[in-house]
């Protein structure tokens, strides 16, 4: 039995001003991640290789451990994905919309979809030009969940939702994947609450990993450090990422918080981070360097 | 059952459960034989990931107050109240002896000391 | 494919309001002896090819595409279901100019009612057949605004191209390939004419999807 949800291996695509570089991770069934990173940092370019929306020049892609490409339309069968931008048509109302991709879906079920349309106060005859951007993004999740998919895919989902929504996610994300078989994948580039349930954090920055690890592990491996500028020698420069100074002192993270407690003995503050935290040093880090 | 997750606490929320489902244990709020929540179920309800649920069960199953049975779901130990009991006494003693080795070096006698325990507990 | 079909019509709704009122215009713009015997052909072709432009150019605003190579569904199978659908268009086409065309006549309008000819038939397949093929590869290659230039010179090529060829074949008229080539055709069996030009309609069709297909399998969205 196949454990791996999605493995990416090596993954390359090359534009004139980006590059996406031998990208690898993976995840398991039963799980959330969340794929963090800058805008541009290639988030939404590798979901669309997984999605074969364009043409990768290098690496591999399996879905529930079948090729992406080769069987493509029946992996498509069990992913459910919802983008950040609005592509359905203008011109439809919810239920016309509806009635083009039920047909699709081998697992499409109404019921379920008349649900999520109560659940998310959508109307169901209401055009979609007329959806806030919140409403459009709920019925992406509505089409994405009703069709006894295994995989949920979400580009950038949080745009544009109220935080009532987005704690409302949280529980349904978390009900998805209750029963071990399935996983979430979402991206974003803001830190959100929906880290909160995510158990694994990719974050990628300039096309390259930086990590994919369990999020217990990274946020007790890291840590935000503060002191004076007296402290930052180049042994302690070397342990930091994203050195900030100011005129009083100097803040920087560390992505290996016991060995720097152990090399550092002085006057120095050591905090838990957060992922935005980790985040925002490690590219302000990669752009000095 | 009661379990509060605080995200601004410097404590990881994989220890904040255990120790709430310790103190649970160690009032008799949770019985041998009680049944826990499942790793997801928990997960879900404190919107937390399931890796931090499933490492702060794993901690309790380390330290014998919780066991899991496959497919059946994660039970309070049976001889619970003898471990803790028994971990506690190891931890009073491991105290004690601090405080005794202290003394010595302050030359407060035997007597002394026996006071002062006796007068704090009274007061407690 | 039938699903995507159907989606091409459902999405262009509105449209269907001005196809009754293109027709009606046409019946009282052309209804003169000269139109007679291409009348219908004329508001067919017109309105097949409008559909087809508009729904390409819904999905193209909408940039749906992306959701349609989302869906369990083959590349392939959504370029067949464009070309399959231009005789759908056809039949639209032809529909709504019998039916406009009989409700005028019932309210005693002075309109010439009758069925399409075969003649008709034959040109409204050439002529939506062939703009298609040259359209459907061009839009999936360079997108929809650089298709719209070229829908310009289309135009404009059907517009003057045949009355250009006809009037270099009457300058012409003496010159001996041409009359050969005329005498030739006016030999063959009418049927037969007709039955070769649908025979190199389809081939072309067939051609230009074929090509589409490939132009799509490589397209990024």
């Amino acid at each position: 039995m196949e454990n791996n949800i999605l493995e990416v291996k090596d993954l390359k695509k090359s534009y004139k001003e980006f590059t996406l570089n031998n990208l690898s991770f993976k995840l398991e069934k039963g799980y959330i991640m969340g794929f963090i990173g800058p805008n541009g940092a290639g988030k939404s370019t590798t979901i669309k290789l997984i999605m074969n929306l364009i043409n990768r020049d290098g690496g591999e892609i399996s879905v529930f451990g079948l090729d992406n490409i080769k069987d493509e339309r029946c992996i498509k069968q069990r992913i459910g994905f919802v983008y950040d931008e609005n592509h359905f048509y203008d011109e439809l109302s919810i239920t016309e919309m509806k009635g083009i991709i039920a047909p699709f879906y081998k697992g499409w079920s109404d019921k379920d979809f008349e649900r999520y349309l109560k659940d998310f106060d959508l109307p169901p005859r209401k055009k979609i030009k007329e959806l806030s951007k919140g409403m459009k993004t709920k019925f992406s999740l509505a089409v994405a969940l009703s069709h006894d998919a295994d995989f949920i895919i979400m580009d950038e989902p949080t745009s544009g939702l109220d935080p009532v929504f987005r704690s409302e996610i949280l529980d349904i994300l978390a009900s998805f994947i209750q029963d071990e078989k399935k996983a979430v994948l979402f991206s974003t580039h803001i830190t959100t609450d929906l880290e909160k349930i995510a158990d694994y954090i990719t974050f990628i920055n300039n096309g390259e990993l930086v990590f994919s690890e369990t999020k217990d592990s990274i946020l007790e491996n890291y840590a935000l450090v503060k002191g004076g500028k007296e402290l930052l020698d180049d042994g302690v420069r070397r342990e930091l990422v994203g050195i900030r100074e100011n005129n009083y002192g100097f803040e920087a993270v560390t992505s290996d918080v016991k060995k720097f407690r152990s090399q550092f003995k002085g006057d120095i503050i050591i905090e838990k981070p957060t992922l935005e935290d980790i985040m925002l040093y490690t590219v302000r880090g990669s752009k000095n360097a | 059952m009661r379990i509060i997750i605080s995200n601004s606490s410097q404590e990881p929320i994989y220890k904040q459960i255990t120790s709430q489902i310790k103190k649970m244990i160690m009032t008799g709020e949770l019985n041998p034989g009680d049944s826990l929540p499942s790793i997801r179920n928990l997960a879900r309800e404190l919107h937390i990931s399931v890796i931090t649920t499933k490492r702060a069960f794993e901690d309790l199953e380390r330290e014998g107050l919780v066991e899991t049975v496959a497919g059946k779901g994660s039970f309070v130990s049976q001889y619970n109240r003898e471990i803790i009991k028994e971990k506690k006494m190891e931890m009073i003693e491991e105290k004690l002896a601090n405080i005794v080795q202290e003394s010595k070096s302050l030359g407060i006698s035997p007597q002394v000391l026996q006071e002062m325990i006796k007068l704090l507990y009274e007061e407690g | 494919m039938l699903n995507l079909i159907l989606k091409d019509l459902l999405v262009q709704k509105k449209s269907f309001i001005f196809t009754v009122f293109y027709s009606t215009f046409v019946f009282f713009a052309f209804s003169t002896p000269v139109f007679e015997q291409t009348i219908y052909a004329m508001g067919t072709i017109a309105i097949a090819y409008i559909l087809i432009l508009t729904a390409t150019a819904l999905d193209d605003k909408n940039r749906s595409e992306i959701i349609l190579n989302s869906l369990p569904v083959k590349r392939d199978s959504i370029i067949m279901a464009k070309y399959l659908s231009i005789f759908v268009y056809i039949v639209v086409g032809i529909a709504t100019m019998m039916v406009v065309g009989l409700a005028l006549k019932l309210l005693g309008m002075p309109i010439n009612y009758r069925l399409v000819n075969g003649a008709e038939l034959v040109a409204i397949l050439m002529s939506i057949g062939i703009l298609c093929s040259i359209y459907f590869p061009i839009y999936y290659k360079f997108g929809s605004a650089n298709v719209r230039i070229f829908n310009i010179f289309l135009f404009l090529a059907l517009f003057f191209g045949p009355v250009n060829i006809a009037n270099y074949m009457k300058k012409n008229g003496n010159n001996e390939f041409i009359t050969s080539v005329l005498e030739t055709i006016r030999n063959i069996p009418e049927w037969m004419i007709m039955s070769g030009v649908v025979a190199i309609v389809l081939a072309i069709i067939l051609v230009s999807m074929l090509i589409t297909i490939r132009i799509y399998r490589k397209k990024e969205f």
